[in-house]
């Protein structure tokens, strides 16, 4: 079934070799395992690492690992980055804006996080990054080196003096890298940060949105507009964030329209892209099965809906083997996580990373019909949870009563109580963002087989180039 | 197929059913108790429990400021009128539904409730004596036992949660419910993962 790995294959020890179709592994950095989210940009990558977890006890090198995949068939460690957001843990933050070569991440450690916002440049030597901001986003001051007394300590690291839970979870760019957005389940934050100069960042907005909860999201090319997920219910809101790019010194959001499509959904992110000139939104979930859509954004007020786009293991009528063959691997089951399309003008493919089915890529020349076209599900990485510490993935542990988080159709996916404490570690996790480079290769970062590097075979993709 | 003729079971997603009107009332009462744990431990220094527990009372304080709301707009009682967790007993009709019957929406219906407390109580919640104990310990033994205890509340309230956002009729009741059962399971792996860090398996209940 597409999308699935059996339970008898996950007894078999057939899942330990991994599943393809017209994408084979050039070459491979697994390092201790990766985080949620870890982008890349030219020919690096950077690799976050879970450090809540068991990675805390387990994880030899900590921080962000900075890798030269130059040669993709030999990807190496160049560097570690271990400011205080950094080594706190990034979540879904670590993101880079293209037109200024910046990476930037904030402290957000699933529950407890610190006020925390790194800037790097990466544009001249992006295998050496260099940390921008010296200074965080403190109301008081003090350096990432010391005279943090004042300051309280979160995590071992110095916290900055605003409401907590401000920051976190998920972060992300205006396309012209002027201003970093953050969001966080908590109160459902939202906060906007001026980094037009990234060495003096400082807070222009922030606001609790009240319900329902966000999430991922994107900004509009102009950075007037941000579509942001929600959770309970999953969807999307189309926000008017004009007043922050504009920098009015009251600025308000505005809600243009909202969409809204499961009850017990958690909406992940969403991706702008444009077919002959018309917009359309690309949304992707990461409950309850639901997976990919497409919307028409042409008449903002009215988004509809183009095309659900679920893999077979998620429907509906596969609740009962959903349930049996993702139990003890933890949290999630085959969900989808971040997508990314090989061009936001006229796309021709989607590439999305899913919770136990691997990478899997989508022709999507015709948004209302779209076909897959290659899919990449690594080896299962069984037994490894202490040596891959740093993978968010084996820090899960079973401790939750039935039924568990994120099929909720399922009433059951994961987390018996009773069974032992680790996870069986019988698919991977591929939440990262996946990323179309060159003519026909694909790089990816799945959190237990770490970085890999792609590349598309049988002739089953060719990069149309950059836009027409 | 299980069919009912219960008039409260009928989907009508207007008008507040049992489970809708029951999970507002005793899940205000259940994080009630979670924030008393809080303050019972606020004293502790440590700045992850700390951020931690301050993340739970923001939380359940706006949960509880949601359903109460709801209960005032449907004109309920804002406190449970019965005996606890009545809402999670429908009436079973027929004999011989095993564990696993099948709901109107062919959904699965919750097996028995083992989590259900012995006492009659909510499942998860601490008792008067444990509360106390909270309150008399410092340092890292409060810790500890802040972490059980909430652990155990949460894994209490997740599953009241879970049966509300499958059994609700009402579609923002049904959101909410499953919100809290995500966030307290998160925070759970955070609770646990802490408590592995202080040396104890968080399999283990507290004395």
């Amino acid at each position: 079934m597409q999308g699935q790995v059996s339970a008898a294959d996950r007894r078999s020890g057939r899942n330990r070799q991994g599943y393809s179709c017209n994408l084979s592994l050039e070459g491979q950095f697994q390092g201790q395992g990766a985080g949620l989210v870890d982008p890349s940009y030219g020919h690096c990558v950077y690799m976050a690492t879970n450090t809540l977890g068991l990675g805390l006890a387990t994880v030899k090198s900590k921080g962000v690992q900075v890798l030269d995949a130059s040669n993709p068939d030999d990807p190496r460690l160049t560097s570690t980055l271990t400011s205080p957001a950094m080594l706190t843990g990034t979540w879904e933050s670590l993101k880079v804006n293209q037109a200024r070569g910046i990476l930037a991440g904030v402290a957000a450690a699933p529950v407890v996080n610190g006020l925390l916002l790194d800037l790097y440049d990466i544009k001249d030597d992006c295998a050496h990054p260099r940390l921008l901001n010296q200074i965080h986003l403190s109301n008081t001051g003090g350096s990432t080196n010391g005279s943090h007394s004042d300051l309280p300590i979160v995590g071992g690291i110095p916290a900055l003096s605003l409401p907590a839970n401000v920051l976190g979870h998920e972060g992300g760019w205006s396309p012209d890298g002027k201003t970093y957005w953050t969001s966080s389940f908590a109160a459902a934050s939202l906060s906007a940060i001026d980094v037009s100069d990234p060495t003096q960042p400082h807070l222009v907005y922030t606001g609790l949105n009240g319900l329902p909860l966000n999430h991922g999201f994107s900004v509009s090319p102009d950075g007037n507009r941000l579509y942001l997920a929600t959770a309970f219910p999953a969807g999307f809101i189309v926000l008017d964030v004009s007043d922050v790019q504009a920098r009015r010194p009251l600025p308000v959001l505005r809600e243009v329209s909202h969409v809204s499509w499961s009850e017990i959904g958690v909406g992940q992110g969403s991706i702008p892209i444009t077919y002959g000139g018309a917009p359309y939104l690309v949304t992707f979930d990461e409950l309850s099965g639901e997976g990919v859509r497409i919307y028409n954004i042409g008449d903002e007020r009215r988004p509809e809906l183009v095309k659900h786009l679920q893999l077979e293991i998620q429907q509906d009528g596969n609740v009962d083997a959903r349930r049996a063959d993702t139990t003890g691997n933890g949290t999630f089951g085959y969900e989808a996580h971040y997508c990314d399309v090989d061009r936001t003008t006229d796309p021709t493919a989607l590439a999305c990373g899913y919770f136990n089915s691997g990478v899997r890529v989508f022709n999507i020349r015709n948004p209302r019909e779209p076909r897959e076209i290659a899919y990449f599900n690594p080896p299962a990485q069984v037994g490894k949870n202490l040596e891959l510490g740093g993978s968010d993935h084996s820090g899960n542990l079973l401790v939750q009563t039935p039924p568990p988080i994120t099929d909720v159709k399922n009433l059951n996916v994961g987390n018996i109580l009773g069974q032992g404490l680790l996870v069986n570690m019988s698919a991977d996790y591929c939440t990262s963002p996946p990323r179309f480079v060159g003519r026909n290769r694909l790089w990816v970062t799945c959190m237990d087989n770490g970085f890999l590097a792609l590349k598309f075979t049988n002739n089953s993709y060719s990069s149309p180039g950059s836009g027409d | 197929m299980l069919i009912s003729t219960d008039p409260a079971t009928v989907d009508r997603s207007d008008v507040p059913g049992p489970v809708d009107i029951g999970f507002a009332q005793d899940m205000s009462v259940h994080h009630s108790q979670a924030i008393a744990m809080v303050d019972a431990a606020s004293g502790n220094p440590d700045p992850t429990l700390a951020g931690l527990a301050n993340g739970i009372k923001t939380a359940q304080l706006e949960e509880i400021g949601q359903m109460q709301g709801f209960l005032l707009l449907w004109d309920q009682p804002l406190l449970p009128t019965g005996p606890p967790m009545e809402w999670m007993h429908p009436p079973r009709q027929g004999a011989d539904h095993a564990a696993h019957e099948h709901g109107e929406d062919g959904s699965m219906a919750m097996p028995d409730l083992p989590q259900i407390a012995a006492d009659g109580g909510m499942p998860g919640m601490a008792t008067q004596s444990q509360l106390d104990n909270l309150r008399h310990l410092t340092g890292k033994d409060q810790e500890v036992l802040f972490l059980q205890l909430m652990l155990r509340h949460h894994q209490g309230g997740i599953t009241m949660a879970d049966y509300a956002s499958t059994h609700a009729q009402i579609p923002q009741v049904k959101s909410l419910a499953a919100r809290m059962s995500f966030d307290q399971q998160q925070e759970n792996q955070a609770i646990s993962q802490l408590l592995l860090q202080l040396g104890k398996d968080p399999r283990i209940p507290p004395r």
